[in-house]
């Protein structure tokens, strides 16, 4: 137990230090009362500071004396408080915007004093602000497809808001919505992504060296936090775009005590529904709508509460004979409270649910339905303890209680009760309990070197009631259940354990350069039965359990960071490298929808994945954004795939390019483009075909055999700012974008099919003859925004 | 299945003004196999096993036969059967034979040095008690106005069977909507409508009928063929990989599953159950 040791010799000097005191408070946005996530805040003409928390929370503990304190954030004034430390004290700043005064920013930006080392290796912080510039298609603002510009993330493809991390799985991404995760990130089938943009506050990746107070997926982290609400007066914001409309109302409810925020959003998608030139799909109805809610109340310096929610949910109705739904709702209770000075406390009770519908009607008396879906209950404990700058002990734990609902069907009215006889077909709910308690420090050790580093301990239990099979395959490789076990109400009858190490380290090799390491362990416990190109709602998550065994990463990564201040411009170069165990895959032609025996369905191996990343970013000045590249291989070995040898990752893509950036002319104007380049996805051609009852049937081979033509795209977006009227408060602003701006025709898929013509009766027939057929998703589409606020 | 089918209209929505080009692409070469197709039954009819070699994907001339075989058909009471080469890869028993229910039939070929075998059982199936028929007035969404045909089978075996279905019109296979296909694991409400009344036929209650329509006059035979589960499987997995759309919803690509090693293409044993019936007023 070195751990242990190392960890107490830290405390001890906080422990036995007299004259000295703590100055403790929360730093905010000076306009709306937002609490700023990350602002630094350090001693001037000294290497001491801190960050604040998810919360703006900071505490520094110095020894007695006079000092000078500088609280920065980027886009905001900077601003210097002398303080005269002889007693604890408590001091909330509040720093005011500077996008208004663009030369003055450019200035103030300028002085800002960008610390190398406070960048840490493997994450990026991305500013709801620079999002919401980043053109995208239908003019949607759309975190994900955004965060898939950044190295080593790329977009599973358009039509997907699925992301792969460093080569993982899109099911291997923890997103979180203050805390809550959200497992179902899409919209309308992957074209959009459920973070409504004007209800977020703040964004954080972690494609590795993820923290010990988060686990349970493999590659990444995604936090995603939500505004509080405007706590000094009362706003609106929103938007009228060419698929949706947006609204978001915030204000105080207490002046300075308590706010409130709401944001909604619905999409009219079902506009286009009639250029279908079919009575069906025009009496079809298709959207999608979500609401954020969130309340916060200060019941005293030391105690703070808040509420938040999140409901979403995409309606697809097919005449009045088929109905489609599936939704999320989070909803997160939190108490942050300062115990004495250094000790920051929060607790999460936290809720997540996924469900998924569809009913039928084929007549009066035969309308079913069938529902599928996901809960979490979820409690999270977290402490902080500020011993002195550079010396920060976080630990807690988190306990969550799962249920899988595999899927149940049954008829919907009386009349079908009676012609089935109340039948109901309900494969049995599963259920499991995730635990973990993790210890994590951070640690400076001199103005050159600082570490974190931590341990989480994970648990994972399989409970009862259940029914579980013990599976043999056939001489068509079919799984034939051979055993059933049965298990009683809450009876745990499996356990898995993980223990995950994690550290990262960082050397400064002077103020604007640095060596930077990380190392993680990651176990994941749940996973989405998925085996298409996309992932539709309807595919369900699953424990590991008797037949699965938990999936596990380990990952290194190696960076170099350079600031050169000058130009604000930030640097990195980052390798890694990852190993996945217990990977899952799919037999051929494997069900997977409504199966109660899907872990027959399954193989096992592993994936490795391998990247070098380079990331050059501009953050201030007219002409701000950044370059990313990522070269990287990604290979997987499934047992019963490919003879068991070592074959291309349906992730891999070796080359991924993206620049992205924003002029700005001046108050009024911005000019913003992209430009992106992947290698083309894997996918499997066939090498010859047979005939069978008169078809052409293609023969395959190697699993991903072959690749499709490389992806590229540039789009473009200008932002026009309404002149600002004297004493209005209404602020507008007209946003022109052009997505895939020279129309290229980026292969969604190459298929490989029989050239079918029409017969006499208008039916389709095969005519023998095959052809390849590249189909092209989004050629050139432009869209117009209008967004206020007031 | 029809789920799928549902979600593919849903991104067609989406997608439906998508860009289809027909592209010029490589591929890589593959040695070339033998196709095995055959269906034999309790019908009495000549047995039939069609042998063909596989060719390039984009090789759009005639499948070219295997004519050099030796194939027969045994079963697992020593009766063997030797098949003649009847011209085009076709080969024939010298006469009429039928299967047994309950007994196993395994076909054997010699080709080119390679021998190929397939086993499967000839199961049971009880007879079908009626075939009727409802008028369609209107059109409710998922069937248009006509004449609907449709089985009712009070007393099916035990479930855990397989079944397809051929539908005639005036001696034309109905295949419009791929195979018609179902278990009998949920025979209430499958095409065996076991709970139907045949007396209080409404349009409130209606049972479920074949997906094709008729008109006045048409004579309707339908064929009720009872399968093996991996036959089941390989026809469901035929018309998946045969569909494939280019959509993100497809099933990754994969051989169906036959039951002929080293060899594409499946040697089918069923049981039959006929009815047949003319629509009238």
């Amino acid at each position: 137990m070195k751990i242990w040791t190392i960890l107490f010799l830290c405390m001890i000097p906080g422990f036995l230090s007299a004259q000295e005191y703590t100055v403790n408070g929360k730093v905010t946005d000076a306009s709306s009362g937002e609490e700023l996530i990350g602002a630094t805040v350090f001693v001037s003409g000294t290497q001491t500071g801190v960050v604040t928390n998810e919360y703006g929370f900071y505490s520094l503990t110095l020894e007695k004396g006079n000092y000078n304190l500088i609280f920065q954030y980027l886009g905001f004034e900077i601003k210097s408080v002398d303080l005269v430390l002889d007693s604890d004290k408590t001091l909330n700043i509040e720093l005011g915007e500077t996008v208004d005064e663009l030369e003055e920013a450019v200035v103030s930006a300028a002085k800002q004093e960008s610390k190398v080392e406070n960048k840490e290796i493997s994450v990026v912080k991305l500013d709801i602000k620079t999002v919401k510039e980043i053109p995208v298609v239908f003019g949607e603002v759309d975190i994900l497809k955004t965060i898939s510009f950044l190295p080593g993330v790329q977009s599973l493809g358009e039509g997907s808001s699925g992301i792969s991390v460093r080569g993982g799985g899109q099911d291997q991404n923890l997103i979180l919505l203050d805390e809550a995760p959200v497992y179902n990130a899409s919209h309308l089938l992957g074209f959009f992504s459920v973070f409504n943009g004007d209800a977020i506050k703040d964004l954080e990746i972690y494609k590795g060296g993820i923290p010990a107070k988060y686990g349970g997926r493999l590659s990444s982290l995604i936090d995603i936090r939500m505004k509080d609400g405007n706590s000094k007066r009362f706003a609106a914001t929103g938007g009228i775009g060419s698929i949706s409309s947006r609204l978001t109302l915030e204000g105080p409810i207490v002046k300075d005590k308590s706010s409130f925020m709401i944001a909604g959003r619905r999409s009219y998608a079902d506009i286009f529904l009639p250029l279908a030139n079919n009575e069906d799909i025009e009496n079809s109805t298709l959207y999608f709508y979500d609401l954020n809610l969130k309340a916060n109340y200060r019941l005293s310096e030391k105690d703070r509460f808040y509420l938040s929610g999140y409901f979403g949910r995409d309606v697809f109705g097919f005449s009045s004979l088929f109905g489609l739904s599936w939704g999320n709702s989070t909803a997160t209770l939190r108490w942050n409270h300062v115990y004495g000075k250094k000790l920051f406390s929060n607790i999460s009770l936290i809720y997540s649910d996924f469900d998924y519908g569809i009913e039928f009607q084929f007549a009066d008396n035969a309308y079913f339905g069938s529902n599928q879906g996901f809960r979490d209950y979820n409690l999270k404990v977290d402490f902080a303890n500020y011993f002195k700058p550079g010396n920060k002990l976080s630990f807690g734990g988190q306990f969550i209680h799962h249920t899988f609902n595999p899927g149940e069907f049954k008829a919907l009215n009386d009349a079908t009760k009676e012609t089935i006889g109340n039948a109901e077909l309900k494969i049995p709910d599963k259920q499991a309990l995730e635990s973990a308690v993790y210890i994590d420090h951070e640690w400076k050790q001199s103005s050159r070197f600082s570490m974190r580093y931590g341990v989480r301990v994970s648990m994972f239990n399989n409970i009862g009631k259940a029914e579980e099979y013990a599976y043999t395959y056939d001489e068509f490789n079919k799984p034939v259940p051979v055993d059933t076990f049965n298990y009683g109400n809450n009876e745990i009858y499996n356990t898995d354990f993980g223990i995950e190490p994690r550290l990262s380290m960082n050397y400064n090799l002077n103020t604007s350069s640095a060596l930077k390491a990380s190392y993680n362990r990651t176990f994941q416990y749940l996973q989405q039965a998925s085996n298409s190109a996309t992932t539709l709602p309807v595919d369900q998550w699953f424990p590991s359990g008797l037949n699965v065994e938990p999936q596990r990463a380990d990952q290194v990564a190696f960076g170099y960071f350079k600031n050169i201040d000058k130009f604000g411009i930030e640097f990195s170069a980052e390798v890694y490298h990852k190993v996945m165990v217990n990977q899952i895959d799919y037999r051929d032609g494997a069900s997977l929808f409504f199966n109660d025996q899907l872990d027959g369905e399954l193989l096992f191996g592993r994936a490795r994945s391998t990247g070098l990343e380079l990331y050059l970013q501009k953050n201030t000045g007219k002409l701000t954004g950044f370059i990313a590249y990522t070269l990287s291989n990604t290979r997987r070995k499934i047992a019963g795939i490919n003879d068991d040898q070592w074959y291309i990752d349906n992730n891999d893509r070796p080359h991924s390019l993206s620049v992205v950036g924003t002029y700005t002319f001046n108050k009024r104007v911005s000019l913003s483009g992209t430009f992106s380049y992947i290698s083309g996805k894997p996918f499997t051609s066939p090498v010859s075909s047979f005939v069978y009852d008169g078809k052409r049937i293609a023969v395959y081979d190697d699993r991903n055999n072959d690749r499709v033509p490389a992806y590229h795209r540039a789009d473009i977006g200008l932002t026009l700012k309404n002149k600002e009227k004297k004493n209005k408060r209404l602020k507008s602003s007209w946003n022109f974008s052009v997505y895939n701006l020279y129309a290229r025709e980026n292969p969604f898929i190459v298929n490989f099919e029989e050239v079918k013509v029409e017969d006499a009766n208008g039916e389709e027939i095969g005519t023998g003859e095959t052809q390849a057929v590249q189909v092209a998703l989004f050629k050139l589409i432009p869209s117009v925004t209008w967004n206020f606020e007031f | 299945m029809k789920l799928y089918q549902i979600l593919l209209f849903l991104a067609i929505v989406f997608i439906g003004n998508a860009c289809r080009t027909v592209v010029d692409w490589e591929l890589d070469p593959a040695p070339e196999s033998l196709t095995i197709e055959s269906y034999i039954s309790d019908r009495s009819e000549p047995w039939k096993v069609q042998l063909t070699r596989t060719r390039d994907y984009f090789d759009n001339e005639e499948a070219s036969p295997a004519a050099s075989a030796l194939v027969t058909i045994s079963d697992d009471q020593g009766m063997v059967d030797t098949l003649q080469h009847n011209g085009d890869g076709e080969y024939i028993s010298d006469g009429v034979r039928q299967c047994i229910r309950g007994r196993e039939y395994t076909l054997n070929v010699d080709f080119e040095g390679k021998t190929y075998t397939a086993t499967e059982l000839c199961r049971d199936q009880l007879p079908v008690d009626t075939l009727f028929y409802f008028y369609q007035p209107t059109r409710n969404g998922f069937i248009d106005v006509g004449y609907y045909v449709f089985e009712i089978a009070q007393e099916i075996a035990p479930p855990g069977d397989f079944y397809q279905w051929r539908i005639f019109r005036n001696d034309t296979l109905l295949d419009d909507f791929g195979y018609v296909l179902d278990t009998d694991e949920f025979a209430d409400f499958s095409f065996f409508n076991s709970n139907i009344d045949i007396e209080n036929i409404s349009l409130e209650f209606l049972p479920r009928p074949f997906p094709f329509d008729f008109q006045l006059g048409d004579r309707v035979v339908m064929e009720q063929w009872c399968i093996n589960k991996n036959f089941y499987d390989y026809l469901i997995e035929l018309t998946n990989q045969y569909n494939r759309a280019g959509s993100p919803f497809d099933s990754p690509p994969a051989n169906p599953t036959g039951n002929i090693a080293g060899a594409y293409g499946y040697f089918a044993v069923y049981s039959l159950e006929r009815k047949e019936l003319t629509i009238t007023e």
